[in-house]
């Protein structure tokens, strides 16, 4: 394994540009079959334009995600079931934003605002900073407050809905009961204005705590409010249960690397798939599991799940998994 | 240019570092700068066909690759992707310009921290 090894990845083949006729003509070709679009363009480049154009119809096709209402704690906010990711294509954040995503993951990490954001109203969305603090720097509270004031400025966002704990606590003595560096850099800005409500995002495994442990804790200080976390059809029956444990006090509960992780299970599991009504796809497949999940009350565990989205494909066949139109021609009742 | 290898096979998700590239099944041992270059080539192929979905399983590596971070900014060079053990003395900065590149790429100031710390006084060059 020397620095300077070529990788061999599978040879592409060029793929196939539209002229505007054509587009014009395989988009409505497509969105009278029925079906996936992205299915009409498989193999094809499309322009920018193109891409939010053929977006813009499977929004149309798809309708809108589903909101819930998150607890008291979080002041009631209604997000949609699908979190945009800062990360995500940018041609994708305006088809994003049409179906019904209001709440941002990693807001905080934008060199610049994009346009579409900027035009919005502030209050019509909500958005998380993830603050670097805990993997490198636990003790460091200032370090903490600067990175949330430098985000502010750099991004025009006022505030912040949710200071997240970036990776959350490597051990149970790190996170101290509550009594960290993060919670009170958090405290700080809270008074000032500039965040609302104090979050983690959690990681286990690969030296962090498993999350029976560490997540009592966490919900044991009452300091958090929101947790984003590792849940995917792979996800451990114990963990289901402590995550379950935290929806129940009141903690909102987002997803992460829920296709990422559930992708390899899923993919040898035609049964569930078909169970979920989304025979073929494995990525739709791993979100409507997981957003559906019901704890040992019958009521479901998972408000919502990000969702990182790098193409069309992508966009469709995951905002597909809880999106109305979509979902109630499936057969699969997310909103019940 | 070096020997052609191939990106057979993923950590499993048990393992210390999950759902990381492997050199060939049953092979634990996995070097930061081959990992650069699997990265590296991802975004290349990302930028060529205009499909950033290439570039998705980039984005958890770079997550990870910030915590693996040590103190002087640099890398392990080598290290064990089922128990995390670092493999050997050697360190790397390489990560330090593909995290540039991603960063960029994605208008975000993610790696930023991490960037920095690499390249400071160390004559690596991200441009």
């Amino acid at each position: 394994m020397k620095s300077n090894d070529r990788i061999a990845l599978p040879a592409h083949e060029a793929l196939r540009t539209f002229s505007r006729r054509e587009f014009v003509r395989t988009l409505s070709a497509a969105t009278a079959g029925g079906g996936l679009l992205s299915a009409a363009f498989a193999g094809c480049s499309l322009t920018p334009s193109q891409r939010a154009e053929a977006s813009e119809a499977a929004i149309d096709n798809l309708g809108k995600i589903p909101k819930v209402k998150l607890s008291k704690r979080l002041g009631g906010m209604e997000i949609g079931r699908i979190v945009l990711c800062q990360d995500s294509g940018g041609d994708l954040i305006a088809p994003s934003l049409k179906a019904g995503m209001n709440f941002i993951h990693k807001a905080g990490y934008w060199g610049s605002l994009p346009d579409e954001i900027k035009a919005l109203p502030r209050e019509s969305y909500y958005v998380d900073t993830t603050v670097d603090n805990t993997p490198d720097h636990p003790d460091d509270e200032e370090r903490a407050y600067r990175q949330v004031t430098q985000e502010l400025e750099a991004t025009g966002l006022k505030y912040f809905d949710i200071f997240r704990a970036h990776y959350g606590w490597h051990t149970l003595d790190a996170f101290n009961k509550g009594d960290n560096a993060s919670y009170r850099a958090f405290k700080r800005l809270k008074a000032e204005g500039k965040v609302r409500y104090f979050g983690v995002s959690q990681h286990t495994g690969g030296g962090y705590p498993d999350y029976p442990a560490i997540l009592a804790e966490e919900i044991e200080s009452g300091l958090i409010d929101h947790m984003q976390l590792w849940i995917s059809y792979s996800t451990r029956p114990e963990d289901m249960a402590i995550i379950e444990k935290a929806h129940k006090a009141g903690i909102g509960i987002t997803a992460m690397k829920t296709v990422d992780q559930g992708h390899g299970k899923m993919q040898g599991d035609q049964a569930k798939q078909a169970e979920l009504k989304a025979a073929g796809m494995v990525g739709r497949s791993c979100l409507r599991y997981v957003l559906d999940y019901k704890g040992s009350d019958g009521k479901r565990v998972v408000d919502a799940a990000v969702s990182s989205l790098h193409n069309f494909n992508q966009f469709e066949e995951n905002v597909g998994s809880v999106a109305s139109k979509v979902a109630r021609l499936d057969g699969f009742d997310i909103e019940a | 240019m070096g020997n052609e290898v191939a990106y057979t096979a993923i950590s499993p998700l048990d393992w210390y570092y999950a759902h990381f590239p492997m050199l060939a099944e049953r092979v634990e041992a996995m070097g930061i700068d081959w990992l650069v270059c699997v990265a590296t080539e991802l975004l290349d192929r990302a930028d060529e066909t205009g499909d950033g979905a290439h570039a998705g399983p980039v984005l958890h590596w770079a997550h990870i690759l910030k915590t693996m971070q040590a103190s002087d900014g640099s890398w392990p060079a080598e290290v064990n992707l089922r128990t995390g053990a670092v493999i050997g003395l050697d360190r790397t900065r390489k990560p330090a310009v593909f995290l540039a590149r991603l960063g960029k790429r994605l208008n975000s100031t993610e790696f930023a921290s991490a960037v920095q710390l690499a390249t400071s006084g160390s004559g690596i060059d991200i441009c």
